[in-house]
């Protein structure tokens, strides 16, 4: 009776973080590229049945579910070694193949004509679990196939799983570089209305933070996707690695996420990873103590989001949990903890109690790290809005010219007006509303101001 | 008030006539006349009384009266027997030197001891009336009950044995503690070849001195020394005449207390000499019969030591007097050898005889410790011990010492050795340091608590038994024994290579047996923490009691905790353990727990009270306050509150995982499960709360102060249990790790068990009742908080219907209906969450009040980081600051 999670990856970004994830766990689990158990792996305190469940013939499969409307991506999954590991029937292709075309409407369409065959499988695999806990959801909020077809999902699912959590892993657009897709601004809008309003947790997987990591931090100039995907699945791995090397706490998603997210709204959690190396860089290893961990977490450089200067210096955490992991003396997190206190390192809500949590997990046997200590933190900070309204002032641009609309309305949901981008816009301005709303001591008696015009 | 007067007359009695048995044995003897014939008592009254009452018949017939016609009893009539003497104010006559005839003296004499040759007693017999010990009555009275009994035999069967056992078997009727020392002079026999008090009809015709009055000094010189060299050896002489006599000695010993117990009263000899020796003979004499003196004692002491039941110690002792008693034969027989040949005069003789008067006077002083201390076993090597160092200065009494203390102490490190080589006591003498308290335990008694006492109490040290020159090893002793014989138990083979060492007592080189006990502890106990860790793996099993107990198998408890909240959320007496019992059974196959080996051995159990209760209780009967009869209300408990994992161990882990331990870690659990529960029911609401992210921002503002004190709870909830987990349990068992690795032995382990027991008892507050309750009511607020969330849960729908329905086209249609429908319950809503807010937050500030004030007064700053935690960004600081002014 494991809390088991169901991933469903969607369009070509979700593929590719949730093709490395996938890598990374198996790694982590001594699960070979074909699903068999290596012969190394005889350590069985682990949990695999969270994310994988057992064939009849004892190999292990993902409990996966991948989606797209074009073959690219997935074509190149099923030709990797890693080809044999899914479960073929769980592999969903749209017939004609022809894409979203970073069309947010025409994935959205497309996700609703599709939802039989697809919600078919996810039943089919809902079913198939003792007792699941939840959706995961790879994609990214700017192309046409996740983010459209991602939204459609969300809402089914929300409305069909009442009782399932639905985590998200959403890949925000690289603000750094002109994007090739000119409604980026449109899709990324559409879709975070629906991250907002069918997401119980999304973890916020900043491109331009994620690239700028690469290049300064690891020193990698044209950073590959690669490169920055195995990052995500550092992250994704670690942030699930207290549900798979189960200890005290933390041990199933909502425990994980429950204590991060005060109010149903403000759920959308950035991270930070630190000692960051690449495998070409392995040199550059220093001394790493508890308390050193958990302060550089707490640095914005080592953030993977772009949240851009906070000149007022208004913006807190509401939330901060800590998955440190290594050799840790258990006696230096007390002291860490009273340090930073002191120090005053971390700024906090002043409406309620709010603390960094510091779960203590194990890690993989199979894997050698060349850190002593490394730490992930999830964290819920108010300056996250500051991307929500970046979105929103690229969306004000764009609509206020008017520009590139002619494609929404070829479809059905924008055919007659465009009240779902008005509505989509309300809803994403009340919450960067309320996120700054929950800088304050007030955040209680609070109410979203309507921008009527 | 007859018998105080009688009391006072009887011991004024016994101050003049100088008796040698006080008032109080006196008066016992008819206190408990049950156990003495009324013959025996009459015959000791008249023994007593005859001499000093001149008209004894008649009081002694009116005691007779009393007892047979009056049917009064002995003590009634004894009473007024004394008082009787009193009332016709006759005092006894006391002569001040009684000048009775032989023929009364014998008498008198007889009646306390076997007849005795007197033919030559002359004078004296005063003194020997006074020396009659109480022993002589016991014996004297002990024969009389043989006569009823064994009319006949009692003169032809006086064997040292048969006299002894009836001795013993009137000592013990006696019901005396004290213990009376024995002569066995009175009627030992001629194999221990030592002076005779009996009337030996063998040999009358030795008794006769021979006249040597008148013969030329050289003559008498040498037929004194004839006898002299017979009665170095404990021969009766004619010219020089033995006489016992028993005397009180000083024995300067540091190390005896001068209790009751110690009866320092021996028997010494007392030479008479025929008037016919010549006066600077009779000088000599005086400085050589001391010698046979000492002689007799040994003698004596080695007759006594032989006992069956005197133990191997002294028995050894014994043996080894005797070889040395040998010695002094063989010097005896040169000297005799040299006297034939003419060779020797009396200054020769004391010449030669110096040395050896030396040598047995140092043996003698042994003997009077022995005896005066009454000291057996263990004790006996002790005193022996002692005694080399107080002859530190003479060398060769040094050396006698020595050799004594090293054959005495053979058969006790024969002892010694099967124990710290074996684990096996051998010790039907009770003379050995280590008891085993539960020898008789037959199998099928060994319940529960045999084993939760066997590592306390099966063996304990008998301190007074130990010997001085192994008091420093007395513990590793215990432990080495203990040890072995736990792996014995548990059926492994006991095989120490070194076995064939021999272990002995030596003075000059301690190292050497030291050594050798350090060598077998160190076997030992290896060969019992390998037993323990490796053979019966007690890290796994410390390891899954830390999974279920202390919450480590998050997972798990998890799991189980869904699987059976509904079944403990009911009244605990309306829990169906079965249930319980399979749904953990299930839990277990089903989660990661199914890796863990040791997974059967885990139970569940429902206590009958919660754990405040618990806690009070083992405070109270720490207090020594009967908490077992109290009855308990369980009408009141939720099955949650009562329940509690147990764990099955079995021998020799429950050496270490004993009950004890076991219910220490049930009250962490007990801790521990009631916050993860209270957390699990706030996690449950936080995803019923989920869809009202689906809500107008205008309508979950409504929520907002639920789901933010939630939050709050969830905080408090959360800080706590990570404080507990990771702040406290975590560390110290990381502590109690790197100590196990070091642990030489299981004691080691036991400590260090215990150690992080207590420590984890303490810093999770535990064992501050005080707290305990308040941490109890901060999660009762939580869960009474969640229940009324649950309940409001419906309205939570209507809001989002309504939500749904303003999104849509009816929005203007339907949003002053919502506002209508909602009214009536916005109102009590908000009332009741800011009721619950109030509860939760005073409840909350009293914890950490009380937990500050216990971190600062009780020095346990260990609490403050869980202050800390819950008050992390200062959110509380000026509530607490509130209540404190």
């Amino acid at each position: 009776m494991p809390s088991e999670m169901i991933t469903l990856q969607l369009g070509q970004c979700g593929n590719q973080i949730g093709f490395e994830f996938w890598k990374r766990l198996c790694l982590e689990h001594g699960i070979s590229p074909s699903g068999v158990l290596e012969d190394f792996a005889t350590d069985g305190s682990d949990r695999k049945d969270v994310f994988f469940y057992q064939a009849d013939d004892d190999h292990y499969i993902p409990r996966a579910v991948l989606l797209d409307l074009e073959p690219r991506v997935i074509n190149t999954i099923m030709t990797s070694q890693y080809a044999k590991l899914y479960n073929p029937e769980n592999i969903y292709l749209s017939k004609d193949g022809g894409g979203a075309g970073n069309n947010w409407a025409s994935g959205f369409g497309q996700g609703e004509k599709l939802q039989e065959e697809v919600f078919d499988i996810i039943d089919r695999e809902a079913d198939g679990s003792d007792s699941l806990e939840g959706f995961v959801l790879c994609h990214s909020i700017a192309g046409g196939t996740g983010s459209g077809m991602g939204s459609y999902i969300m809402e089914r699912l929300s409305d069909h799983f009442p009782k399932k959590l639905v985590q998200t892993y959403s890949v925000f657009p690289n603000q750094d570089e002109i994007s090739d897709v000119v409604v980026q601004p449109y899709n990324s809008l559409l879709t975070l209305r629906r991250l907002t309003s069918c997401a119980d947790c999304v973890v916020v997987l900043d491109n331009t933070a994620l690239n700028r990591i690469a290049t300064d931090r690891l020193h990698i100039e044209n950073p590959t996707f690669t490169q920055i995907n195995s990052l995500v699945s550092t992250i994704m791995s670690v942030s699930t690695t207290t549900l798979r090397y189960p200890s005290y706490m933390n041990n199933n998603l909502i425990g994980l996420i429950a204590p991060l997210i005060p109010t149903p709204k403000l759920h959308f959690l950035m991270t930070g990873y630190t000692p960051l190396t690449t495998d070409l860089d392995v040199a550059n290893v220093r001394k790493t103590t508890v308390l050193d961990v958990m302060r550089r977490l707490l640095q914005p450089k080592n953030m993977m989001v772009s949240t851009g200067p906070d000149k007022t210096n208004h913006h807190c955490y509401i939330s901060i949990l800590n998955i440190v992991q290594g050799e840790v003396d258990p006696t230096q997190v007390h002291k860490s903890l009273q340090r930073i206190r002191e120090r005053k390192l971390a700024q906090f809500i002043p409406w309620g109690p709010a603390s960094i949590q510091v779960a203590l997990s194990r890690s993989s046997p199979y894997i050698q790290s060349s850190h002593r200590v490394s730490g992930l933190m999830l964290a819920n900070h108010t300056s996250i809005c500051s991307l929500f309204e970046r979105a929103l002032n690229q969306y004000d641009k764009l609509r206020k010219r008017g520009a590139f609309l002619d494609q929404f309305k070829k479809e059905e949901m924008f055919k007659d007006d465009l009240s779902e981008l008005d509505d989509s816009r309300e809803v994403v301005d009340s919450l960067v509303q309320e996120y700054e709303a929950a800088t304050q001591a007030n955040y209680l008696q609070w109410q979203p101001k309507r921008n009527l015009d | 008030m007859a018998d105080v007067k009688a009391k006072k007359k009887l011991q004024e009695f016994v101050q003049k006539t100088n008796q040698k048995f006080s008032s109080d044995q006196i008066m016992g003897v008819y206190k408990n006349s049950e156990k003495y014939s009324f013959e025996k008592q009459s015959s000791i009254l008249k023994q007593l009384f005859k001499p000093y009452t001149p008209d004894f018949d008649k009081y002694q017939s009116q005691f007779e009266n009393d007892i047979k016609k009056s049917k009064k009893t002995s003590y009634d009539a004894f009473v007024s027997f004394l008082n009787n003497i009193t009332l016709n104010n006759t005092k006894p006559q006391i002569p001040a030197k009684p000048s009775l005839s032989i023929e009364e003296t014998v008498r008198a004499k007889n009646d306390f001891e076997s007849p005795v040759l007197c033919s030559t007693r002359v004078e004296g017999s005063q003194k020997q009336q006074e020396t009659v010990s109480l022993s002589e009555i016991k014996e004297r009275l002990a024969q009389v009950t043989q006569q009823g009994s064994r009319q006949g035999q009692q003169s032809v069967r006086s064997s040292s044995t048969f006299l002894r056992q009836s001795f013993n078997s009137s000592s013990a009727s006696m019901n005396s503690k004290k213990v009376i020392p024995t002569s066995p002079m009175s009627h030992s026999s001629i194999a221990s070849w030592n002076f005779s008090f009996n009337d030996d009809p063998v040999l009358p015709v030795m008794r006769m001195p021979k006249p040597i009055i008148g013969l030329p000094s050289t003559a008498q010189e040498r037929a004194v020394i004839s006898e002299l060299l017979s009665t170095l050896i404990g021969i009766n002489g004619s010219l020089i005449v033995p006489k016992m006599k028993t005397t009180s000695i000083d024995i300067r010993d540091e190390f005896s207390t001068p209790n009751h117990l110690n009866d320092n009263r021996i028997c010494v000899v007392e030479f008479e000499l025929n008037e016919q020796i010549q006066e600077s003979i009779r000088d000599m004499l005086g400085d050589i019969l001391p010698l046979a003196n000492f002689y007799f004692q040994i003698q004596n002491f080695i007759e006594m030591s032989r006992a069956p039941d005197s133990g191997q110690v002294l028995q050894a002792l014994s043996e080894a007097m005797s070889k040395l008693i040998t010695d002094y034969y063989g010097t005896i027989a040169q000297l005799e050898a040299m006297h034939i040949k003419e060779e020797l005069n009396l200054h020769k003789l004391l010449f030669y005889l110096r040395p050896i008067i030396q040598t047995m006077e140092t043996l003698t002083k042994v003997c009077h410790v022995l005896q005066v201390n009454n000291v057996r076993g263990g004790n006996v090597l002790t005193k022996l011990h002692d005694n080399i160092a107080l002859y530190s200065g003479d060398k060769s009494s040094q050396e006698i010492l020595i050799y004594l203390t090293q054959k005495a102490s053979e058969p006790y490190m024969e002892i010694l050795k099967l124990w710290i080589f074996k684990g096996v006591i051998q010790d039907p003498k009770m003379e050995f340091l280590i008891e085993d308290t539960e020898k008789d335990c037959q199998e099928s008694e060994k319940n529960e608590n045999y084993f939760d006492n066997f590592w306390d109490k099966r063996y304990m040290i008998r301190h007074e038994k130990i010997p001085r020159f192994l008091e420093k090893q007395a513990n590793i002793i215990l432990r080495t024994g203990k040890y072995l014989n736990v792996v014995r138990e548990c059926g492994k083979r006991v095989v120490f290579t070194h076995s064939q060492t021999s272990l002995r007592f030596s003075h000059t080189d301690e190292q050497n047996y030291v050594n050798i006990i350090n060598d077998a502890y160190t076997f030992a106990s290896k060969a019992l923490l390998e037993l323990i860790m490796n053979d019966n793996d007690l890290m796994g099993h410390l390891l899954s009691v830390k999974r279920y107990f202390l919450l480590h198998q998050g997972d798990f408890v998890v799991q189980f905790m869904d699987a059976c909240e509904g079944e403990l959320l009911n009244n605990v007496d309306d829990v169906i353990p079965m249930r319980l019992e399979n749904l953990l059974e299930l839990t277990l196959r089903l989660s990661s727990a199914k890796h863990d080996k040791y997974q059967d051995d885990l139970l569940t159990m429902l206590l009958p009270f919660d754990i405040c209760t618990q806690m009070s209780k083992i405070i109270k009967s720490d207090m020594g306050v009967d908490v077992d009869s109290e009855i308990d209300d369980t009408s009141t408990l939720k099955g949650i509150e009562c329940f509690t994992f147990g764990y099955t161990v079995h021998w020799p882990l429950s050496i270490v995982l004993n009950h004890m331990t076991i219910s220490k870690y049930q009250l962490i659990f007990r801790q521990l499960f009631y916050c993860k529960h209270v957390e699990n029911y706030l996690c449950r609401v936080w995803i019923a709360n989920t869809n009202a992210k689906k809500f107008d921002h205008s309508t979950s503002e409504l929520y907002r102060t639920a789901f933010t004190l939630r939050q709050r709870m969830m905080n408090a909830i959360q800080n706590l249990e990570y404080y507990m987990m990771i702040e406290v349990i975590e560390p110290v068992w990381h502590i109690f790790m790197q100590q196990l690795a070091k642990a030489k032995n299981i004691d080691d382990v036991l400590i260090f068990h215990e150690d992080f027991l207590d420590h984890c008892l303490k810093n999770c507050m535990l064992t501050y009742p005080d707290l305990l309750k308040r941490i109890i009511s901060v999660c009762n607020s939580c869960i009474s908080f969640c229940q009324f969330i649950e309940e409001a849960q419906r309205h939570f729908i209507d809001a989002e219907l309504s939500s749904m329905m303003s999104k849509s086209y009816l929005e203007d249609d339907c949003s002053d209906q919502q506002t209508s429908i909602d009214e009536g319950n916005i109102m009590t809503f908000s009332q009741k969450v800011a009721e619950y807010d109030e509860t939760f937050t005073t409840n909350v500030v009293r914890l950490l009040d009380a937990v500050t004030e216990i971190a600062e007064t009780d020095n346990s700053e260990k609490f403050f980081s869980l202050c800390n935690r819950i008050n992390f960004n200062h959110y509380y600081t000026s509530h607490l600051n509130l209540r404190r002014k």
